[in-house]
């Protein structure tokens, strides 16, 4: 009988839910009153009403044990708090299902005519969709009328232009990716390391001098690895930099750079490592193992992973960092991705938006830039940064080895954005192609056709 | 002829009970030894037994919180299904009314509805109840999950029962509504529990909805862990895999303790029918 | 006459009815009534980042451009839609019958019977997120056992699971085809529930155990395996997650399902295609009930229905 009366409640419960449920979700298709209030609502009560509340939300919600980097970026903007804690509220919220789980309930939010007060999106892109909804703010006056601000965000301000001649987003760090070698084993081969390599050629022949010897050059997988080599060769001429910068705006694949870059996939990458080296699953980190455990002469992976260098197999004084050749003798090539980070509401009132403002201005400041790479999180974007000074404050090896890679990626003669923030939903559909091309079930050809009609079908 | 018949019969039963054995152990047998293993993979041994992932789990993270969410949403959510949706399955196996094919249609749809497509509406109708980062909310939700695959297990258990069980109740003077919750509802334990068992799992692992319902850290469910082992720059294996095996071992225990209940209720209900 | 049949409809068994389906229709219109009419509303519109807060209609010149676009240009779609019809009938083909041999072992209760149907259920117990992880790493070259294996049998094979399409396929096949843990338990659950006294008279006739699973208990299931049948169906249907974890719907594009075309096209576009990802969900829609209509007439028997 105890049952029955729950069952009864319960169905009460539900019909009332729905009454008052089907009542709200009738709504959004037909208003397009954004809910102003419902931030508000959301926010923990603020005990100091006099002043304006910002909250901010991360994807940072490591714990320190397991992820250092995570702690210290909590403290970095709990310094932040503190600092204005007179003037507004700065409430500071962890996401924790990360950045993935920030840009998912945007969306959601957006749906329900909604945004985060500001929020860092940690490389997911909402920016086209937000700002077609006119729900975020344009940073651009913002960053003009500051140089010191325009300093502070570096490359993001180019990178992250739209055609309409707004910024919608900043960010405190950016992916800064040259690649590593291990220069014991180019030396057992009698190879030249990369750090003396003029042109692309040298690549070939140090490929094949570590081939003859035995030793894998490389462990890529059909992802990452493999994009950023491919990212990094798009920079080795003027035509090849032009279609690498036009990206996901490209007309046609069917150009004499785009073909020379698989070309070289193909038959100077793919077709010389062997079968074990090349993992057709895109998110299998086996190809990071292989150079750490000193079976691989290079790893194609950003700066930051100069902390697994610590105690690995192929020996901490061997992991060496570097950046890519060109065709032209003695340039070299760096891919630093600004992407999406900071985003801000347009609906915040102006006290709220200057505190944003703040915020953002407070996070790419030399002072925070230093500590970003001190620490190990990653690279900072900043025009200002003194690696020398950051060099001598940090006593770690792994800490040093960063700096320098951070350093060296900043001192190419060409910067360019990597290949999934160059070319989007493209950069799946090239990934895809990589098994086909080692195997040899594909040629050139069949990639270029196969991505313009990906193309074709997109619109 | 009897005596060999029995012989085959039973070497294909132990036949097949050893190829079940075999796939089914050796998922969770991977992820246990991987747990201990600095870089899993093979079937091996570790060399070096490494606890660093249950460490972090069980000292750095609040364990106890994620646990006591995950076990209140899916205890609640799984009540208020199984009780929903029999109730609707036994008047859609029973009863004959004008609707009915209707209604068995209605439940039938929700088994094709992408998640993608639900997410947003039902975003937007919790936050507009203010239910928005709430257990209730998540809870709501939850209940309403899958109630296809639910519905479907419940009303073919119903049929399989013989009418006359009702109809003699009926005669003693018993309500419908009587006659399912005396005669029906114990009758059906066995299947009842199973359907539980289902929802439960489900709900136990679900966290897409979890991610974007729940915005507070003290709110979070048990999946979320796993995330504490997956950084931007690169995964630890090690971690994530012990994250895994503290949030199955319970299911897998008590579900092994459920399944002894099973038997017992299902002898009891053998010696009525 | 009037009366009586009002005093019918407010009889007490209708009213019965209307009070123990409205929770459940509840339930339905709170959370899957509105997204599906959005769904085949959207399906019809332009929909996409450039205008998501309002889906325009493509006009109706243009009604079916969606679809048309679906089948005549997007190679992607069409390879999800084959393959996902593929891994529907193999869950029939091997994941059911599989599973009934099982149950009906099982239901011997010899020696280990209980352990082997707790264990497996364990593959279903088990996030996915584990399961994706496990079989990622069966698959690799460099850690896994198959390339081994082959290596073993002949030497010099170097077998790549993953980056062969056909292999790719059968890859993601087997990381799910083979788990009917939660079926079997059901169908087990269901032989239990068979009468005794029905074997016993069969026994005294001298029917082999073979004879008893064929004449009696696969009849008396019947019911039971339709319905896991759908459940099977409708996981091969809707297979999503293996394929995100173990091949993200490569080599090539090859191991695309209609779910993961689905979530590709609206959540994991820049493009947030969302009207093309919705014009496949109906068409996903269609094809499940369809096979549900399929499946029931083929296990309806004269006592059920």
């Amino acid at each position: 009988m105890k049952k029955k009366v729950v069952s009864l409640l319960l169905a009460t419960a539900m019909l009332a839910t729905t009454i008052v449920g089907c009542g709200g979700s009738s709504a959004p298709a037909a208003s397009d009153a954004p809910a102003e209030d419902a931030p508000v609502a959301e926010a923990p009560a603020a005990d100091n009403g006099e002043l304006p509340v910002i909250n901010f939300t991360h994807g940072y919600f490591h714990s320190e044990a397991e992820w250092p980097a995570a702690a210290q970026m909590r403290e970095i903007y709990q310094e932040f708090a503190d600092m204005h804690k007179d003037e507004f509220v700065f409430n500071i919220i962890a996401n924790e299902a990360g950045a993935e789980g920030i840009y998912n309930t945007a969306l959601n939010d957006l749906a329900a005519g909604e945004f985060y007060d500001i929020a860092d999106f940690g490389g997911w892109d909402i920016t086209p969709v937000a700002s077609a909804a006119g729900a975020i703010l344009d940073l651009k006056p913002y960053l003009d009328e500051d140089p010191a601000f325009k300093n502070g965000v570096g490359v993001c301000y180019d990178q992250n232009l739209t055609a309409d001649g707004a910024i919608y987003s900043v960010r405190e760090q950016i992916e800064a990716v040259g690649f590593w070698y291990n220069e014991a084993l180019f030396e057992e081969a009698g190879a030249t390391v990369p750090a003396d390599w003029k042109t692309w050629a040298d690549f070939d022949a140090a490929v094949d001098a570590l081939l003859a010897a035995g030793i894998q050059p490389v462990s890529l997988n059909a992802g990452w690895p493999a994009n950023i080599l491919l990212a990094g060769y798009n920079q080795r001429s003027a035509d090849s930099r032009a279609f690498h910068l036009a990206g996901a705006n490209v007309e046609t694949f069917d150009t004499d750079a785009f073909k020379g870059s698989i070309d070289f996939m193909q038959n100077s990458v793919l077709k010389k490592i062997g079968v074990a080296n090349f993992d057709p699953a895109g998110d299998s980190e086996t190809y990071r193992d292989d150079f750490f455990d000193g079976k691989t002469a290079m790893l194609f992976n950003g700066v930051w992973d100069a902390g697994a260098s610590v105690g690995c197999g192929a020996g901490d004084e061997n992991v060496k960092p570097a950046i890519f050749p060109t065709d032209e003798p003695g340039k070299k090539a760096a891919l630093l991705s600004g992407g999406c980070g900071f985003v801000v509401s347009s609906k915040l009132d102006e006290a709220q938006t200057a505190a944003c403002i703040e915020f953002m201005k407070y996070m790419t400041s030399p002072e925070v830039a230093s500590k970003i790479i001190a620490y190990g999180i990653g690279m900072a974007p900043g025009a200002d940064i003194n690696y020398d000074e950051v060099a001598n404050s940090v006593d770690a090896p792994e800490a040093k080895l960063l700096v320098e890679a951070c350093r060296l990626c900043n001192s190419a003669d060409y910067k360019a954005l990597g290949l999934g923030n160059a070319f989007g939903d493209y950069e799946g559909e090239i990934q895809s192609k990589y098994a086909g091309l080692k195997d040899g079930s594909k040629t050139v050809e069949d990639v270029v056709t196969e991505l313009n009609e990906f193309m074709a079908a997109a619109e | 002829m009897k005596e060999k018949n029995n012989i085959w019969g039973k070497i294909y039963g132990y036949f097949m009970i050893a190829i079940v054995l075999i796939i089914s152990i050796y998922p969770i047998a991977w992820v246990v030894l991987s747990s201990f293993k600095q870089n899993p993979g093979g079937l091996s041994l570790p060399d070096k037994w490494v606890f660093d992932g249950y460490i972090t789990i069980f000292t750095q993270l609040d364990i106890g919180m994620y646990f006591k969410n995950s076990i209140i949403v899916t205890a609640l959510s799984t009540f208020f299904s199984v009780t929903i949706v029999s109730m609707s399955a036994y008047v859609s196996a029973r009863m004959e009314f004008k609707l009915k094919s209707l209604v068995t249609l209605m439940f039938t749809t929700t088994l094709f509805i992408p998640s993608v497509s639900i997410s947003f509406p039902i975003y937007q109708m919790l936050g507009n109840l203010g239910l928005r980062d709430t257990h209730a909310g998540l809870i709501f939700v939850y209940s309403g999950l899958g109630i296809a695959v639910t519905f479907f297990m419940l009303r073919a258990y119903f049929l399989s029962i013989p009418k006359e069980m009702e109809e003699a109740a009926r005669i003693d003077g018993c309500s419908y509504a009587g006659a399912f919750f005396r005669i029906i509802l114990p009758i059906s334990r066995p299947g009842i529990a199973t359907a539980a068992i289902m929802v439960a799992l489900n709900n136990w692992n679900e966290f897409y909805f979890a991610s974007i319902l729940l915005k507070s850290k003290e709110n979070m469910t048990l999946p979320a862990l796993l995330g504490q082992f997956t950084t931007t720059y690169a995964q630890n294996l090690n971690g994530m895999f012990s994250a895994i095996v503290v949030s199955v071992l319970p299911t897998i225990i008590v579900f092994c303790l459920l399944s002894e209940t099973f038997v017992k209720s299902l002898t009891a209900g053998a010696v009525k029918g | 006459m009037n009366n009586s049949k009002l005093k019918k409809l407010f009889g007490e068994k209708n009213r019965f009815i209307f009070f123990f389906l409205l929770p459940g229709i509840v339930l339905f219109i709170a959370i899957y009534a509105y997204p599906l009419v959005q769904i085949f509303a959207t399906s019809f519109t332009k929909w996409n980042y450039q205008n998501f807060l309002k889906p325009e209609f493509l006009g109706w010149d243009n009604l079916f451009s969606n679809y048309q676009k679906l089948f005549t240009v997007d190679k992607n779609f069409q390879r999800a839609l084959i393959n996902s019809i593929k891994w529907v009938v193999l869950t029939m083909v091997i994941q059911i019958p599989f599973t009934v041999l099982v149950a009906l072992a099982l239901a011997k209760k010899l020696k280990g019977w209980r352990l082997a149907r707790n264990a497996f259920i364990i593959p279903n117990i088990i996030s996915t997120a584990a399961i994706g992880l496990i079989f990622l790493n069966l698959y690799s070259p460099s850690r896994g056992i198959i390339t081994e294996i082959c290596e073993f049998f002949v030497p010099g094979s170097q077998v790549s699971v993953l980056a062969s399409e056909t292999s790719a396929f059968w890859a993601v096949t087997f990381s799910f085809i083979l788990f009917g843990g939660s079926s079997c338990l059901l169908l087990l659950t269901q032989i239990f529930s068979i009468d005794p006294a029905i074997y016993e008279a069969a026994r005294i006739d001298g029917a082999s155990e073979f004879q008893l699973d064929w004449n009696i208990r696969l009849p008396l299931i019947r019911p039971m395996i339709g319905t896991v049948s759908v459940m099977a169906a409708n996981y091969g249907l809707l297979l999503y997650n293996e394929i995100a974890l173990i091949t993200q719907g490569g080599p090539d594009n090859a191991t695309y399902s209609l779910s993961y075309y689905i979530y590709k096209t609206a959540m994991g576009s820049t493009k947030l295609n969302f009207a093309r990802a919705n014009t496949a969900g109906v068409i996903q829609f269609l094809l499940g009930l369809i096979l549900v209509g399929m499946i029931n007439k083929a296990f309806r028997t004269s006592k059920a229905d």
